[in-house]
């Protein structure tokens, strides 16, 4: 999701892998950081169940170099998502201790398929 | 089912001691995690830090504030925690230099993570009482705190 005007809100949709059926983790990253973390909240919600409500501030859901590997993801518990769709509401907001440049946010989400035995 | 509500004020004076009632969803089941931030507000371009963090919040990031939060009739003080800042460049306690890297320190070299603090609070009222008081002791700046619950509902 590419941020272009300051204090924008952007909307983006995205279809999960079809052969998904559990979504278990979300993250976010940006090309300027400081921006992101300053400015950036977003709502999130996967067909139609909400995840994160709307001022949600993006800095909790970055993590750094510090955290291992595997720890870097958001654990959102099991979340059935058979033909999910993610839609995401990002605001950029105003924050005298950044200037704004457009950035880019990118957003991962982890999910996998249920095994049936 | 997992949901998580928001809850802000405004600090807009040193000193000031707050009292506010957070309320939640009738589904709510229990409380089960709590996170706090505290961030600067935005005065339209002027920034009590003028663009950079002063070194004081760099390496120690002072307490700004102390928050308690209770279920009236009910239970006492259930949670307290001393607030500080977001830290704007390590998101962790006490900023650190970072080891073999050079330059600017950039966030993703030394930024953390933050969770919610785990708790277990059983909701019978949809009512939680919280008090805020501002403990910084110099270079006031207006700046906000935004209580983080998770919660479990009903379905």
């Amino acid at each position: 999701m590419q941020i272009t005007t300051a204090n924008e809100v952007k909307k983006g949709e995205w279809e999960l892998d079809k052969n998904a059926d559990l979504l278990f983790g979300v993250a976010i990253t940006s090309d300027k950081e400081d921006l992101l973390y300053y400015r950036g909240s977003q709502k999130m919600q996967i067909n139609d169940q909400e995840l994160f409500p709307e001022d949600f501030e993006s800095k909790l859901l970055m993590t750094g170099l510090s955290v291992s590997p595997n720890d870097r993801m958001v654990n959102l518990g099991i979340i059935e998502s058979g033909n999910g769709k993610v839609e995401v509401w990002f605001k950029d907001t105003n924050h005298s201790n950044t200037r704004f440049t457009p950035y880019r946010v990118t957003f991962y989400f982890f999910s996998k398929v249920k095994i049936e035995r | 089912m997992k949901k998580i509500i928001i809850h802000t004020e405004e600090i807009l004076k040193q000193g000031a001691k707050l009292q506010f009632q957070i309320k939640m969803p009738t589904t709510t089941n229990m409380v089960k995690g709590i996170l706090i931030t505290a961030t600067e507000l935005d005065k339209g371009g002027k920034s009590a830090f003028v663009g950079h963090v002063p070194p004081t919040i760099k390496m120690f990031n002072p307490v700004i504030g102390w928050t308690w939060l209770r279920i009236p009739e009910k239970r006492d003080v259930f949670y307290a925690e001393k607030v500080k800042f977001s830290n704007p460049l390590k998101q962790d306690l006490q900023g650190i230099p970072e080891q073999g890297f050079s330059g600017k320190p950039q966030w993703w070299i030394g930024g953390t993570k933050r969770s919610f603090f785990n708790v277990t609070v059983p909701m019978e009222d949809v009512m939680i009482e919280g008090f805020y008081v501002d403990r910084s002791a110099k270079n006031f700046t207006d700046y906000k705190i935004k209580i983080y619950l998770e919660l479990e509902i009903n379905e």
